[in-house]
Formats: C-alpha cells, structure tokens, sequence
C-alpha cells in the first residue's frame, strides 16, 4: 500500500499541470463540447424556441445534396491541395539545398512571403488578379496565350481550381520550410558513401532520400491535412462557395449554415462530421508522435 | 467639481450603439449627433460601436448568442422582423407615441413588425433602386431615353440591344447583379409572388407563373439577349463601379446613394433611370432601422436616444450626408431631397413608387442565398434548365422552410 507521503510525490507534478489543464478546458474542450451539443438542437428557428432533435440534424444531412457536394469538393480540395504543395515544396526544398545554389537566404526569405499573409489579404489580392479583366487575364490576353481567358472565379470548372491554386500558393511556404529542415538534417557522410557506392543521384533520391525524410514528410503532410480541410478563409473571400455551389467546402458550408442561415444546429452537426473525418489523421499522427517517442 | 465630474461620469448609464453607416459625410453627421447627445444627457452616454454591412449579420449572431450584444442596433429593417421573432430584440410598442407612428408610413412599420404586431425597430431611412446610366455614351451613341426616362421592359431591352450592337460588344448593355435583387423587383412589377403564405398562414414555396415570366426576363437579358454579361454572379462593388466608368457597362442596376462616388468623378456624365411594366413603377427600396437588444439593461433610455437619433433634423441630416432618404415624412421635407443637382429631384420624385420588394418571410435570407441565388446561378451558366430551375427552388425550398420552422 502506497504511503501518504508517496500519493503527495506522485501528485505534485500534476498541480503544476492544473492551469495547463484548465486554460485547455476552456479554450479547446468547451467549445467542442458545446458544438457537440449544438448540433443535437434544431427544430426551426422561427417556429419557437431551439429545442432538442437527436439526430435529425444528421439524419437531414445524409439527405442533403449540398453536404454531399461540398464533401466531394472537400476531399478534391484536400487531396489536390496537398499534392501540390508536397510536389512543388520539395522541387524547391531540394533545390535550395543543393549547395552550389547562391544567395540561398534571399530566396527564403522570398519563399515565406505568403505565408506571411493573412489568408484574406490573400484572398482579396487574388480576387482582383484572377477577375475577369484583371491582371492575368490581361497578361494572358497580351501574350496571346488564351484569346478569350475564362472568367476564373465564376465558371463552375474553373473556381475550385482557382481556389485550390491559391491556397498552394499560400501553403507551399510551409511545406517547402519543413522538408528543407527535413532535408537537411540528413547527414552528409551517407551521400558520400552512396557515390563511392556508384548510386546515382536518381538512386541518392529515392534510397537515401525520401526514406530518411519519412517521419518530416508523413507529420508534415499529416499537419497540412488537418489544416487544409478545415480552411474556410480563401474560398469565403474569393467565391462564397458560388457560382452555384461549385466550389462550396465543408467548412464553408457549416459557417454558412451557422452564422448566415440561421440554422446552428445544422451548422454544427457539420463541425461535427468534419471533426469525425479529421480523426482519421489525427489518430494516424498521434500513433507517429508516440512511436517516435517510443523508439526515442 | 472635480469630484462630481468624476461621480456622474462613473454613474453613468452607458449604452452602445452598433451603427453601420460608413459614407464619410455620414459618419461625421453620426459622431457629431451622438457627441451632441452625450454633452446634453451627462447620464446617459453612448458609445458608437462601428460595424460592416458585410459582416453584421455574423457579429449580432454571435453576440446575441452571448449575450453581449450592443444596446441600440442599426442593420436592415427587415432583420429586426427575423431577429425580434428569434428572441433578440425589444418590442418597442410601448414606448412608441402617435407623434412617430403619424410620421413614418404604415408599409415602412410592417418591415419591422411580426405577425403578433410587435414593432422591434423604428424605420429610419431607405434608398430606392435605380438604373445608372452613360450619360456621354448614351450621347454618343445617339440613345434617347423615354420622356421622364422611366422604360418599359422591352424598351430596356431595345437601348441594351443597341448599346451592344453600336459598340460592336465592347459595351454590355446592362449590369443588374444578383446581389442587388433586381429580379425582385420584376416579380414585384409582374404580381408575381415566390414566397406565399398558406390558408393557415404557413409559409410556403411557389413560384406563380407572372414570377416566372419576371425571372425568366431577368435571366433572358443574359441568356437569350445577351445584353448582360454572367458578371451578375459574383460581381464586387469596385469591379461593377470599374466596369460602368470605364464604359464595360452602359446601364448599372444600384442603390441611389452610388451617386456620392459617381457625382466625385470628374469627366464623367451620368443619368439614372426607372424601370416601369404597364403602370406598375415600383422598385426596390431598401429600408433601414433602428432597435434594441433585449439584453439591454437600459430599454427606455435606449429608446429615448433612438427617438433623439432618428428625429426629424436628424433623419434629414444623416440620410442626406448618405445619399439616402429619411422615412419620416416630416424629415423629407427638406428642401435638399428635391434639389435638381445629383439628380436628387429625379428619385425623389419616384420615392413614392420605390418599396422593399423583399418577400415579408422570417428567414428570407436564407432561402435566398442557399437556395434561389445558387439555383439561378446554375441556369445561367446553362448547367440546368429554367424548368429544372424551378422545380428544384420549390423543392428544395420548402424542404428549408420545414427546416426552419416556417412549415
């Protein structure tokens, strides 16, 4: 039986741990919770008081053409966003690494501009770049390179497109920072060997490489998922969701739902579907973290 | 002295005031009407609590839900329907006299009014819905305008037509986006109704077949006539002003305060323009209003500075320095809203004709951005059909006024 003494020892640090705790509480886990619970109310906002519905927020949901499209345009969102980043962010990442390159700094530097803007600014400054007579259509057009350029933001094919390739321009910073880090904290000595070895520098990549960056690619790519599925911000100020819900996410489509529609309920049964979508990654990313815990 | 200063200051009653003016000339009349009531009510101070129309409708959501709401509140007047029958706002009938009901117009109340009779906001000023047009290029082009220049449908069509064809295309003849609700106004032209309220008084999604003919004239301008570009989709203010200066646009369709920002630009005539079907003149106006919290600890103070606010010098001034109209008839009698220059005259005389077009349904935001507006946008776009179209808003529709409670 454990002594008096030995439960206040075991206990101590735990106190130092009580603010941590509670600023979380408040912070983090009760508005979770709140929006969990939020989402079991409905019932018609202008037919009485919010009253408890179970699940037929869900229940309206699963029957609800645009959660099922916004879904779709979500997982293209997520998918397309990530792969381009991670493609362009380790082309660049590689290149600022190879030593020859001169004025490595400046270019850095360069690389994180976007991220150090605020994803609306961004989206306002692209708004009037990809408007119909803006900026690239004009370049376009002078250059011959497309007579007629589609109006990027109000043609169904083209808007999500426009609202994916901003957000890569916005995330690629990131993602170029980190496997750069990643990239060079592999040491030199095993490339060296390598080349005694005869392994070319397409062998290097894919031997040497890609397998020592697994851990950098799969927590950043992890992060990148969460993040970019829950991104409201660059869709909301460059199309809306429109034209005619071409290119309306997930997020969006709970904000929407929540703070224009008057229906919260709604609203946060969707926070609550993205949330049990995002458990995916995020357990994924919990089991990384502990192994490399672990085998620390 | 000091010492007493300090005491009143401190047992003051303070109450904010959410206010979304935002035109230079108006925010100066606003701070100098609240400065104005602040050095005469020393118990009684309020503060301005600046806000964006663009994002109003979140930040009362929000607060009304916290319970940290300003005290007075200014935003659209239809939205004090929507938000008093959510529980928000004050009814305010207790505190109204005969001296302000007299002087607002009977159809001005009922924007703000639930079907109980409860008034949650005082209605303060509107701006009436108009066509801008070139005047140089209307000149140019050897465009006359129908005596008092109020066009038909179909000669609106003619002067887009000739517009385009004397351009070659390089000039749309006409911009009405679909923010600014100008097929509301048709359907309101044409009797037709869209939102209609059952024998039980439940609202209800049908579209009459006058609604049809006006939303297919509307979208007819772009599909079928081509005389409006499917810019009417997402169009933003600074693009729509760009387009219409630099001759994109021949006719814009926007509210009358536009003409602060076009009267500052130099070398650059413009006229407006009302649109009539038969002898229906009606268009669309836009009312705003005033009310109060619930929350507010303070109602009657609260209503005693709104009463002051919205008096008649104060309606006249701030509507004015807002290219507005004040609701008060007492206020539009001042002599500035029939002034000939900025073509004050011309929607002053048609003010009587101009009325909010809006259907008076709890909820009609909703209904429009998450199913009419994605809808129509679709037909534009020739991804589905007008008949199709149809079908899904009333479907669709209904489905979303069950959800809210309106069924």
């Amino acid at each position: 039986m454990m002594s008096h003494c030995g439960y206040k020892k075991k206990l101590y640090p735990y106190c130092w741990l009580l603010p941590l705790f509670f600023v979380i509480g408040i912070v983090s886990v009760n508005p979770l919770l709140r929006g969990i619970v939020f989402s079991f109310y409905g019932g018609g906002v202008f037919g009485g008081r919010e009253r408890f519905v179970g699940a037929a927020n869900f229940i309206s949901l699963f029957k609800d053409d645009l959660f099922w499209l916004s879904l779709r345009n979500n997982l293209i969102w997520v998918v397309t966003c990530i792969s381009l980043e991670f493609i362009f962010g380790f082309l660049i990442a590689l290149l600022l690494n190879q030593p020859c390159v001169r004025l490595k700094n400046l270019y850095r530097a360069l690389i994180l501009l976007p991220w150090a803007t605020p994803p609306v600014v961004a989206g306002l400054i692209w708004r009037y770049i990809l408007s119909s007579d803006g900026p690239l259509n004009t370049f376009l057009r002078i250059l011959k390179l497309i007579s007629n350029p589609p109006s990027w933001l109000m043609e169904p094919g083209y808007s999500l497109a426009a609202c994916i390739g901003v957000n890569v321009w916005l995330g690629l910073p990131f993602m170029t920072v980190m496997l750069l880090a990643g990239l060079q904290a592999i040491p030199h000595d095993v490339y060296e060997a390598a080349e005694i070895d005869g392994a070319n520098a397409f062998k290097r990549f894919f031997l040497i490489t890609l397998p020592m960056m697994k851990s950098v690619i799969s927590t950043v790519i992890t992060l990148m998922s969460i993040w970019t599925f829950n991104m409201f911000d660059v869709v909301y100020v460059l199309t809306n969701g429109g034209p005619g819900n071409s290119s309306l996410i997930l997020s969006l489509y709970g904000y929407q739902n929540a703070f224009a529609y008057y229906q919260k309920g709604y609203g946060a049964s969707i926070g609550v579907i993205s949330l049990l979508i995002l458990l995916i990654p995020v357990s994924i990313y919990v089991r990384m973290f502990f192994k490399g815990v672990e085998t620390e | 002295m000091m010492f007493l200063l300090t005491a009143t200051a401190w047992s003051a009653i303070k109450l904010k005031f959410y206010c979304l003016a935002w035109q230079p000339g108006a925010v100066d009349q606003v701070i100098d009407i609240v400065d104005e009531w602040n050095e005469n009510h020393p118990d009684i101070q309020v503060e301005i609590v600046w806000g964006t129309w663009e994002t109003s409708d979140q930040y009362l959501l929000t607060n009304f839900a916290a319970g940290t709401a300003p005290d007075i509140i200014h935003t659209d007047a239809e939205k004090f329907r929507e938000f008093g029958i959510m529980g928000f706002l004050e009814p305010l009938n207790k505190f109204l006299d005969e001296e302000i009901i007299k002087d607002i117009p009977e159809e001005s109340w009922e924007d703000c009014k639930d079907d109980r009779g409860y008034i949650y906001g005082i209605p303060w000023c509107r701006e009436s819905q108009v066509i801008f047009y070139n005047k140089r290029l209307f000149d140019r082009l050897g465009i006359n305008l129908p005596h008092g220049r109020v066009v038909s449908w179909e000669e609106l069509v003619e002067i887009a037509k000739k517009v385009v064809q004397l351009t070659n295309g390089r000039t749309w003849g006409l911009l009405a986006p679909l923010m600014e609700r100008f097929h509301w106004t048709l359907i309101e032209q044409n009797n037709g109704k869209v939102l209609q309220t059952d024998e039980k008084g439940r609202w209800k999604v049908e579209i009459t077949d006058q609604a049809k003919e006006a939303i297919s004239f509307y979208l007819s301008l772009v599909i079928e006539h081509k005389v409006m570009p499917s810019d009417v989709i997402n169009i933003d203010y600074t693009s729509l002003m760009q387009g219409f200066l630099n001759e994109k646009y021949a006719m814009v369709v926007f509210g009358c305060w536009n003409r602060r920002l076009l009267s500052q630009v130099k070398d650059f005539e413009w006229g407006l323009m009302w649109l009539k079907k038969g002898d229906n003149m009606t268009n669309a106006a836009d009312p705003q209003g005033i009310g109060i919290s619930r929350t507010c600890k303070h109602k009657a103070e609260a209503f005693e500075f709104i009463r002051f606010f919205t008096n008649s010098k104060n309606s006249a001034e701030i509507a004015y320095k807002d290219w507005l109209f004040p609701i008060r008839r007492s206020a539009l009698q001042d002599p500035r809203f029939s002034a000939v220059e900025n073509e004050w005259d011309f929607a002053y005389q048609l003010l009587k004709h101009a009325k909010n077009v809006k259907p008076p349904m709890p909820g009609f935001y909703t209904f429009e951005w998450k199913v009419l507006v994605p809808t129509l946008e679709k037909v534009i776009l020739g991804k589905i059909s007008l008949s199709e179209a149809y079908k899904h808003i009333e479907l669709k529709g209904n489905e979303l006024l069950k959800q809210l409670g309106l069924r």
